[in-house]
C-alpha cells in the first residue's frame, strides 16, 4: 500500500501544473500563482478525508476560490492605495495594453460578484461539464443550468454597470 | 437552451476568454513540490501548537468550572460550627445513608457525525435518528451523541455546525438540525444559514445563538474536539457512525438503518 507521502506526491504532480494555471489565469502574477497553487495543495495534505478519486474536483474548486480571494483581497488593497495617493494611480505597462486592459475589467467584475457564482463561472470555463460543477459546488445537477444563467446575468449585469457596453 | 441564453453564454465566454496565463510561464511541479513538503512541515508543527494551546485552555476553563461549582455547592453544617444540632439528627449521623450506586447507562453508545451541507445527510439524517430514537434511545438501550463533521469541499458547512452547536446548547438542537437539512439547497447556494433557521427557532434563542456564533470561541473548540473524535475513527465521509460498546469503537459510513438496525439488535442479544 502507497503511503500517504507518496500518495500526495502523486497527486501533486498529476494536477499541480493545471491548478496553477487556473490560479494564473484569474491572479496577475505568476510568482503569486504558483504560492497560492501550494497553499492549495497545504490544504489538500491537511484534509485526509479527501480521497485520491475526488482529489482533482476539490484541488481545482479550492483552487478558483483561492484566486478569487486573491483578486478581492488585490481589489481592497488597490482602494486604500488609491483613497491614500489622493486618486493618482500610475498604471503600470501591462495595463495600458489594450488585452491586458480587458483581463484586468474581467478581473475586477469577478472579484466583485458573489463568491459563489464567479467560481462557478470560472469552473464551467475551465471546461468541466455541468455534472462536474455540480460535483464540485456540492449541488444538485438539475439546478446548475438555471443557477450558471443567474451567474451570467449577473457578470453581465456588473460588466455593463461599470464599464458599458 | 432558449437564444438569449446563448446569446449572455456567449457574450461571458468572449469576457472570460480574456483571461490567459502569462506568455512563457510554465509551472514545474517538481520543483515546487519541496517547497509543499517544507509548507505543510510547519504546518503540522502550527496545528500541533495551536491544538496544545486549545487543550490547555480547555482544561483550565474545566478547573476554573469545578472550582466556582464547588464554591457554590452548599456546605453541611457541622455541629461544632452551629449553635444547635438539631440540623443533623442523631440517628443520621449513627447510620448515614450509604452513596447512591451510579445508575446504569445504555451499554450501546451511537455518536452521529454529519455534515449540514452533505446531501446524503439531509436524505438519510432522519430515518437514522427517528428509527434510533424509537428504537432505541426512548427505551435506554443506546445513547445518541451527535457530533459535527463538516467537510473542507462544502464552503458553508463549518458555519452551519457552529449555529448548531449553539443551537443545542440552548436545547434547540433536533428543530436546527432539521431545518438546516431541510432548507440546505437555500443556505448552500448563498451562504445566509441564519436567516433559514430564524424561520424555525424562537427570536431570542435566535439572538443568543448569532451572539454565540460570532463570539463564543468555544463553539469551535466543539466542533474541532468533534473532528478530531471523526479523524481518530478514521471517518472520510458523512453520515457515519461510531457503535461505542464494552469491546471498543467500531466505525461505520453511510448507514441505512434497516442494517444499522440488526446489528445494533444483534450487539444487545449477545450483552
Amino acid at each position: 500500500m502507497a503511503s500517504p507521502d507518496t500518495g500526495f506526491e502523486a497527486v501533486f504532480h498529476e494536477h499541480y501544473e493545471r491548478i496553477a494555471r487556473a490560479i494564473g489565469r484569474i491572479v496577475r502574477d505568476p510568482a503569486r500563482a504558483e504560492e497560492l497553487a501550494v497553499d492549495v495543495f497545504c490544504r489538500l495534505w491537511r484534509s485526509p478525508q479527501i480521497d485520491a478519486a475526488s482529489a482533482g474536483g476539490w484541488l481545482h474548486r479550492t483552487a478558483i476560490h483561492e484566486a478569487l480571494y486573491e483578486l478581492r483581497r488585490e481589489a481592497r488593497r488597490e482602494r486604500y492605495e488609491k483613497l491614500l495617493s489622493f486618486g493618482r494611480r500610475v498604471p503600470n505597462p501591462e495595463e495600458l495594453h489594450a488585452a491586458a486592459e480587458e483581463q484586468q475589467r474581467v478581473r475586477t467584475v469577478l472579484a466583485a460578484l458573489d463568491p459563489r457564482q464567479a467560481e462557478m463561472l470560472l469552473l464551467r470555463n475551465s471546461g468541466l461539464s455541468y455534472q462536474e460543477v455540480a460535483a464540485a459546488l456540492q449541488l444538485n445537477p438539475a439546478s446548475i443550468g438555471v443557477l450558471l444563467g443567474r451567474a451570467r446575468e449577473s457578470f453581465r449585469k456588473e460588466y455593463l454597470r461599470r464599464y458599458g457596453k | 437552451m432558449a437564444n438569449n441564453e446563448r446569446e449572455l453564454e456567449r457574450w461571458v465566454d468572449d469576457r472570460l476568454a480574456a483571461l490567459t496565463t502569462a506568455p512563457g510561464w510554465h509551472p514545474d511541479a517538481a520543483a515546487a513540490l519541496p517547497r509543499a513538503r517544507e509548507r505543510t512541515r510547519q504546518g503540522s508543527a502550527t496545528h500541533r501548537r495551536r491544538a496544545w494551546i486549545l487543550t490547555t485552555a480547555t482544561a483550565g476553563l474545566a478547573m476554573a468550572a469545578i472550582a466556582v461549582w464547588q464554591m457554590l455547592e452548599p456546605k453541611p453544617v457541622h455541629c461544632a460550627d452551629a449553635p444547635v444540632c438539631s440540623s443533623v439528627p442523631a440517628a443520621a449521623k449513627q447510620n448515614p445513608v450509604p452513596p447512591r450506586p451510579p445508575l446504569p447507562g445504555p451499554p450501546i453508545t451511537c455518536e452521529l457525525f454529519v455534515d449540514y451541507e452533505c446531501p446524503p445527510c439531509a436524505v438519510h439524517y432522519t430515518e437514522l435518528v427517528s428509527g434510533l430514537t424509537k428504537d432505541f434511545v426512548e427505551n435506554g438501550r443506546v445513547r445518541l451523541v451527535h457530533r459535527d463533521f463538516p467537510l473542507p469541499s462544502h464552503a458553508h458547512a463549518r458555519d452551519a455546525a457552529r449555529y448548531a452547536k449553539a443551537a443545542g446548547r440552548l436545547g434547540h438542537y433536533d428543530d436546527a438540525a432539521a431545518q438546516l437539512f431541510k432548507t440546505q439547497r437555500d443556505w448552500s447556494a448563498d451562504g445566509d444559514i441564519a436567516s433559514r433557521l430564524a424561520e424555525a427557532l424562537p427570536a431570542d434563542a435566535m439572538a443568543k445563538i448569532r451572539d454565540m456564533v460570532a463570539n463564543d470561541p468555544t463553539i469551535d473548540a466543539a466542533i474541532d474536539e468533534d473532528i478530531a473524535v471523526a479523524r481518530a475513527a478514521g471517518l472520510h465521509s458523512t453520515p457515519a457512525l461510531v457503535v461505542i460498546t464494552k469491546n471498543g469503537r467500531q466505525p461505520i459510513t453511510a448507514p441505512a438503518y434497516s442494517a444499522l438496525k440488526s446489528h445494533l439488535d444483534r450487539i444487545l442479544e449477545q450483552q
